[in-house]
């Protein structure tokens, strides 16, 4: 009996020095922390995420909305919680790569966390009223020309993606736009849907029902390729402008995660975005699912980092 | 389908019985979360949303409905009991229903904000089905000026409702306004008097400042003057019911606030509470009695109650007609449908009848259950005033700590309370109205980033926003209201010294 004891204890110890981690992980739930309110379009994906991870992941994943603060409350409290695995987060390229540049928070470059998996790309289109005398996008910029200022587009907010692809737009064809920021898609959509704006840069999902209905059209994508909802919408490659930037979603984790760790959420999140119901999700709102592991996500995120930095501050943005 | 045969077939989906289980379970966490400050309805609808996976998207819906409007039923509860609102809809009720309470009429408050309720409920579905598309249209012809001026004009004119001078108001306001301007400044995100704190910079929380101007300043008062919280002697059933008298007078607020909510319901952002002082104001003007105001009005309970009930049926208008969510709760409702691949848009009532029509439908079932789920309570939630005045004082500091406490898990809400506390115990001793602070906190930041959003359109001028016939009428008002009573008393002519038939 005692010899049983002591060769389980022996067993246990080398257990333990083999492998410190990678065994034993997850023991207990993990916190997934969403940096926007429930039910906005990153929170939808966690869950979906959090839904199609449960048959590869022995525990469950909780999500847990910590907004505010464009994303950057929820995303510090990732980064300054204890790397072990079990307090994760869903960013989005803006919180982590245009925020550092605009206010000092506890994270700067991606070097302040760990990368876990890239997960969808959210694609970004520009619309109008479809009773608007532009029926192309080259006669809105057309129409801009000739009266500069006088149109008028609306951003979910400044210094979000689609605001700076607006910049962009407006220095690539030379034309004076006058930006509105609003707070969020749900703002924006009825102020052109009203007409007190004359185009809006936004995700797909957000215009697809007004478009279906026939009281909204796309012009034109900010995408490498033609997006399969909107197939007569040409990109804005196809008209001679260099615009691909789109939002992108990704999981982190706090800087110091052992990698073993990281690993095995990578592993179970890779085959979750093959769940035939995330893929649902992802066609249905547009998205582009691009699982990326955690080194070349972070090659990713200092290109952003570095180009967003350039960016922010040739528009002012930046910190005074 | 017509709107009558839609709301037949609603009829059906919703009494099917999934659809009526998940309206019944709805209801319930609804009036729970109402009674019990500090966690709302949205925050309950935020904790569920992981459950609706299992739900089909209807159900999913019609639960998410019934959190929405059920928790404006139990909202009035602590108002009216002890002077403690459980979120910002109910702060106008605890300015009649707790001097009602005072005087005895606890039973009679409660049991006409619930019939209230429910008649607002009733009509909202009317509201829905019938106008609703026409309503949702013409919403849309509201931009950021239109919206300034909204609010602009709301301050002017509720900034009277309190019957302090003008000077008094506009302090309170001022103070209200200032604290809204704390956090992350709308437009370009700078963080304002936030002195390094994250939390801060989200901004001043309205449930602590509403607890804490109401409940906690309450209780300090109390402690000081050594005065008794309301107390009840026995509960019988005829002191609990509203008499008739209490009723003729409550009818006319009930259909006035259930049509004014419903109509301010399409306001984007903070319209039920808008809606309250709203239809505070008018009821106080077109009493009878004015001078009862401030001592227990009856229609000053009942208007307020229905409109906050009305204005979630209005805000149900956009979400259902044009797929987009104007407020945060509609915007869960929103994400239950979505978590399901459902996208509303305005091809909804067409797309998807049983959707539209079941959830329209649940309204009016949703709405009965409440009313005979909460009127046998009122018993219950009065005899609580039995409790010894020590244990009911100490019962509502731990619920209003608790309650602050569950909305952010934050210590630095805790803080804002008892500040709030301690301010509004101060202002009532100097006769000024903490109403005016929790209103301005309220619309201060939504005048302040419309502003900037009509500036963005106008490049910098601000001529624009009287270029523009709504907003000129809007802005007019304001003035009118807050010039008016200076000009009648400059003549010599008050209110009292008018002839009769005068309103």
């Amino acid at each position: 009996m005692v010899h049983l004891v002591r060769s389980s204890v022996a067993l246990l110890a080398l257990a333990l020095l083999v492998t410190p981690v990678a065994a034993a992980y997850p023991e207990r739930p993990v916190t997934l922390i969403c940096p926007f309110p429930a039910g906005g379009a990153m929170d939808i994906v966690a869950r979906h995420l959090v839904e199609a991870m449960k048959p590869h992941f022995p525990r469950p994943i909780t999500v847990v909305n910590r907004a505010g603060a464009a994303g950057t409350i929820g995303n510090a409290e990732v980064v300054q919680a204890r790397p072990d695995g079990y307090t994760i987060g869903i960013s989005a390229v803006a919180v982590l790569t245009v925020q550092p540049h605009r206010t000092d928070l506890p994270y700067r470059g991606p070097d302040d966390y760990e990368p876990i998996i890239k997960l969808v790309n959210l694609p970004i289109v520009f619309a109008v009223r479809a009773d608007h005398p532009a029926k192309t996008m080259r006669e809105f910029l057309q129409m801009a020309r000739s009266a500069p200022g006088r149109l008028r587009v609306g951003s979910p907010g400044i210094g979000t993606i689609l605001h700076l692809n607006l910049e962009m737009l407006k220095a690539e064809a030379g034309v004076d736009l006058t930006h509105v920021p609003f707070a969020g898609g749900a703002e924006s959509v009825p102020a052109l849907l009203g007409g007190h704006i004359e185009g809006l840069n936004a995700h797909p999902s957000e215009v697809l029902p007004h478009v279906q209905a026939g009281k909204v059209r796309v012009l034109a994508v900010y995408q490498e390729q033609r997006n399969p909802l909107f197939p007569d919408a040409p990109t804005f490659r196809e008209l001679g402008h260099d615009l691909t930037l789109g939002v992108y979603y990704l999981l982190i984790a706090p800087r110091g995660t052992p990698p073993a760790i990281v690993q095995v959420i990578h592993d179970a999140a890779r085959k979750a975005l093959e769940e035939p119901s995330f893929v649902a999700m992802a066609k249905q709102r547009g998205y582009v699912i691009e699982s990326k592991g955690p080194e070349p996500l972070r090659q990713e995120l200092w290109d952003s980092y570095r180009k967003n930095e350039v960016l922010i501050r040739r528009l002012g943005l930046g910190k005074k | 389908m017509t709107a009558v045969e839609g709301l037949l077939y609603g009829l059906g989906v919703a009494l099917a019985p999934a659809n009526l289980l998940a309206c019944f379970v709805g209801v319930l966490v609804g009036t729970v979360v109402g009674v019990l400050p500090g966690i709302g309805p949205i925050g309950a609808m935020a904790l569920l949303l992981p459950s609706t996976f299992a739900l089909d998207p209807t159900a999913a819906l019609i639960m998410f409905a019934g959190i929405y409007y059920g928790a404006m039923y139990g909202g009035s509860t602590t108002s009216i009991l002890v002077n403690v609102p459980g979120e910002a809809a109910s702060v106008v009720t605890c300015l009649e229903g707790y001097q009602m309470a005072r005087r005895g009429r606890a039973g009679a408050a409660l049991a006409v904000s619930a019939v209230g309720s429910f008649v607002a409920g009733t009509l909202g579905v009317v509201g829905l089905v019938f106008v609703g598309r026409w309503l949702a249209d013409a919403a849309l012809h509201f931009g950021p000026p239109e919206y300034f001026a909204l609010t602009v004009a709301g301050l002017a004119v509720l900034s009277r409702l309190s019957g302090t001078s003008l000077p008094r108001a506009a302090l309170m306001v001022g103070l209200g306004l200032a604290l809204g301007t704390v956090g992350m400044e709308p437009m370009s995100g700078v963080s304002r008097f936030t002195f390094g704190s994250l939390q801060l910079s989200q901004g001043i929380e309205l449930v602590p400042v509403a607890m804490g101007l109401f409940g906690i300043a309450e209780i300090l008062t109390l402690a000081e003057q050594r005065g008794r919280l309301p107390r009840v002697s026995s509960v019988r059933l005829r002191e609990l019911l509203p008499s008739g008298e209490e009723w003729r007078r409550s009818l006319a607020p009930m259909l006035r606030g259930s049509a004014l909510g419903f109509v301010v319901g399409l306001v984007p952002g903070p319209a039920a509470v808008l809606s309250t002082f709203l239809s505070y104001a008018v009821e106080r003007r077109l009493a009878r009695r004015p001078q009862e105001f401030g001592h227990g009005a009856i229609e000053g309970v009942a208007g307020p109650e229905a409109a906050n009930n009305g204005a979630t049926a209005g805000a149900l208008v956009p979400l259902l007609a044009l797929g987009v969510p104007f407020a945060p709760a509609t915007a869960l409702l929103l994400a239950a449908l979505v978590i399901h691949g459902v996208q509303p848009g305005p091809l909804l009532a067409s797309q998807r009848p049983d959707l539209f029509f079941g959830v329209a439908a649940s309204l009016y079932v949703g709405n009965v259950i409440l009313l005979v789920l909460n009127l046998p309570l009122i018993g219950l939630f009065v005899s609580l005033l039995r409790l010894p005045q020590s244990l009911l004082v100490s019962l509502i500091v731990l619920l209003a700590m608790v309650g602050t406490y569950s909305v952010n898990n934050s210590v630095l809400d805790l803080w804002v309370l008892v500040v709030m506390g301690v301010l509004g115990w101060a202002l009532r001793r100097r006769g000024f109205e903490p109403a005016l602070i929790v209103l301005a906190l309220v619309l201060g930041p939504m005048m302040e980033k419309t502003l900037r959003q009509t500036l963005f359109m106008a490049r910098g001028d601000p001529s624009v926003v009287l270029g523009r016939p709504l907003t000129l009428a809007l802005l007019a008002a304001g003035l009118l209201a807050v010039l008016l009573p200076a000009l009648r008393r400059a003549r010599g002519w008050t209110p009292a010294q008018a002839p009769a038939g005068e309103p």
